[in-house]
């Protein structure tokens, strides 16, 4: 194990879970229902310091860490895994900036997207069988001062709303595979947000495609090195997969809840169904596999904080997290019958959230195959 | 600008207590602690009215050892130091135990000029603490406060009673109590969560008090406590028509005053 909640985590975990009751839980249901942007979720959230939890205090964050963030993020989740998702994506551009950022890059973004000023998101995937390959992919051409960017960028989340996008292009000269991420800022003239993507779940957190019409960005606007994005991608989409692991951990922790109190009162052949054990084990498996994904969420997120790899263990959070989303969530729905079906009960849109945590950002070869190849 | 000193309990959580079916008896085993929800808001008022009049804020509990548990929760939402009685003694003490060992620390650690407690605890709820607080230092007591401010030395208060609303005005220092609707209480920003630890805190020990071992001893002794549930009456109408079902079901209600 690599971790142990410290009494300061804890005292932030609970502190988010009195502000999730008090801010996040009464927006969820309207949120999931008209699909608008929680904007004055994420002021609060912003005002609560959750925008700068991962950023270091000499640039105007809590620097709190990651095993802090992915609490907050289970925390926010058990009440509305959208207003999650915005946290999440804020954050992983806010790590990329922070981990492979240079001291000016640093001091001139993070305050901002810690204090909530700015909000981040982070640009991978694109329409193509891999990064690069595709006819839409995003290239960047070397010019004077800097590059041009052409190309597009799918499911982008925070689209529209953040001031900077953390961006993977392949940089020429290469050879398809290599791959430079740049900060862009919204504002940079070529940029176009396309339609707001209607998604089955997670309601209110933005998705779009965003295209590049020989956007300029600086070389003082390249994070890392030249064809160093491999790396970052890799870490980017590591640290997403702990955190939406995250995120389905509590919306089956709150559907597990709720099946179990339905339970309790649902009266069959004059007894209460929680007593029947085919109900029982439906319940347990549930729980017992929650408490697990969570763990294992946590343990990632330490060795983030701890500075070790992590991406194996990532792409094992990552796996339990498919396998506990979509079933945990069927189990819970058969607890409750029909009613449990229905639109009117929690569970409906807390199924449909889980097929938005559990099935975002999931290239073809992740997790399988990284696991699969670290086995020694 | 007033010096407040702010006594909250620190209590388990009862939304983790479990009411055991077979004989009704409480599993706090996996409770978690939290302070008193009253006292929150006495936290709070407190922190507002420095905030709007200058002075401090201190805080005071008493409790066993898990009470060291409370500190940076308590100095999160406001307060600039922590004292802290971590005593054995405090699992089977009664108001008036509680008082003894409030009013002797408060002796030791100087005057006051607002003494606020919550109105009652979220587990116990007697009521007691301020009144009793009162006595033994030879203050007023305010108690019932949904309303306070502060000028100087004189402190109005509004307090909420079963008949009437009076407002009244003392010469501090005072012992008050506070109700639940006087604020909300702020949820900390997780910066004040993490300030908290570099907040100073002083554990008080019981044995520097003064106190008699009478004093200690409770004169209240609780020999159990039983959870509370309702039961459903599960009477079920099976006449054939709808109209005759809400005809009974009214005579029903009716009977027990309830339409």
């Amino acid at each position: 194990m690599s971790y142990a909640m410290t009494e300061e985590q804890e005292l932030i975990q609970s502190n988010i879970r009195e502000f999730v009751t008090e801010h996040v839980a009464p927006l969820a249901d309207s949120l999931d229902k008209n699909g608008e942007y929680p904007s004055e979720a994420v002021v609060k959230m912003a005002e609560q310091g959750l925008l700068g939890l991962v950023v270091p205090a000499e640039f105007g964050g809590l620097e709190a860490g990651y095993l802090s963030f992915v609490a907050s993020v289970e925390e926010l989740s058990r009440a509305s895994a959208a207003t999650a998702a915005i946290l999440v994506q804020h954050t992983v551009a806010t790590g990329c900036i922070g981990r492979w950022g240079n001291a000016e890059q640093k001091g001139r973004l993070l305050p901002g997207l810690a204090s909530g000023e700015t909000l981040g998101s982070v640009a991978v995937f694109e329409n193509g069988p891999k990064l690069g390959a595709g006819a839409e992919a995003l290239i960047a051409r070397q010019h004077e001062h800097g590059y041009l960017l052409k190309g597009a960028k799918i499911d982008v989340g925070n689209a529209g709303k953040a001031g900077i996008y953390v961006v993977f292009a392949t940089a020429e000269p290469g050879d398809g595979k290599k791959l430079t991420a740049f900060i862009v800022s919204a504002g940079q003239k070529g940029i176009r947000v396309g339609p707001i993507t209607k998604c089955t779940g997670l309601h209110g957190y933005q998705t779009a495609d965003i295209s590049f019409d020989d956007v300029f960005v600086s070389k003082e606007d390249m994070l890392g090195a030249l064809h160093g994005g491999s790396s970052i991608v890799g870490w980017t989409l590591a640290l997403a997969a702990v955190a939406e692991a995250a995120e389905t951990v509590g919306i089956v922790a709150t559907a597990v809840k709720h099946a179990a109190a339905y339970s309790k009162q649902r009266v069959q052949f004059g007894r209460s169904i929680s007593n029947f054990p085919a109900v029982q084990i439906m319940l347990a498996g549930v729980a017992a596999n929650c408490h697990a994904a969570r763990l294992v969420a946590l343990d990632a997120a330490a060795l983030i904080d701890q500075g070790k790899p992590f991406e194996v263990e990532s792409a094992m959070v990552k796996l339990l997290a498919l396998n506990l989303g979509q079933k945990s969530l069927c189990e819970a729905v058969q607890v409750e019958g029909g009613y449990g079906y229905s639109e009117e009960m929690a569970l409906a849109r807390l199924y449909r959230d889980v097929a938005g945590t559990t099935l975002r950002n999931s290239p073809a070869e992740f997790p399988e195959k990284l696991i699969a190849e670290s086995i020694a | 600008m007033p010096k407040c000193l702010v006594c909250y309990k620190w209590t388990l959580d009862e939304q983790d207590i479990k009411i055991e079916p077979e004989d009704l008896s409480l599993d706090s085993s996996r409770a978690k602690g939290k302070i008193s929800d009253f006292d929150r808001n006495a936290i709070e008022e407190a922190a507002l009215l420095v905030e709007k009049n200058g002075g401090a804020v201190d805080a005071l509990s008493y409790g066993t050892a898990s009470v060291k548990q409370s500190l940076k929760d308590a100095l999160s939402r406001g307060p600039g130091k922590a004292f802290w009685i971590g005593d054995a003694s405090a699992e089977a003490a009664d108001a008036c135990v509680t008082a003894n060992v409030l009013a002797a620390a408060i002796r030791k650690l100087g005057q006051y000029d607002l003494i606020l407690c919550g109105e009652g605890s979220s587990d116990l709820y007697n009521q007691q603490t301020a009144p009793r607080l009162a006595a033994l230092l030879g203050f007023p007591c305010l108690s019932f406060v949904n309303k306070l401010s502060v000028d100087g030395e004189v402190v109005t208060a509004t307090r909420k009673l079963e008949d009437c609303v009076e407002t009244v005005t003392v010469k501090s220092p005072v012992v008050i109590s506070v109700l639940s609707e006087i604020n909300k209480p702020r949820i900390p920003s997780l910066k004040q969560v993490l300030g908290a630890s570099k907040k100073p805190n002083e554990e008080v020990k019981i044995a520097d008090l003064g106190l008699k071992p009478e004093d200690l001893h409770p004169k209240a002794m609780r020999k159990s406590v039983k959870g509370f549930v309702m039961q459903r009456k599960n009477v079920v109408y099976k006449e054939s028509s709808a109209a005759d079902n809400i005809a009974k079901l009214k005579v029903s209600l009716a009977s027990e005053g309830l339409c």
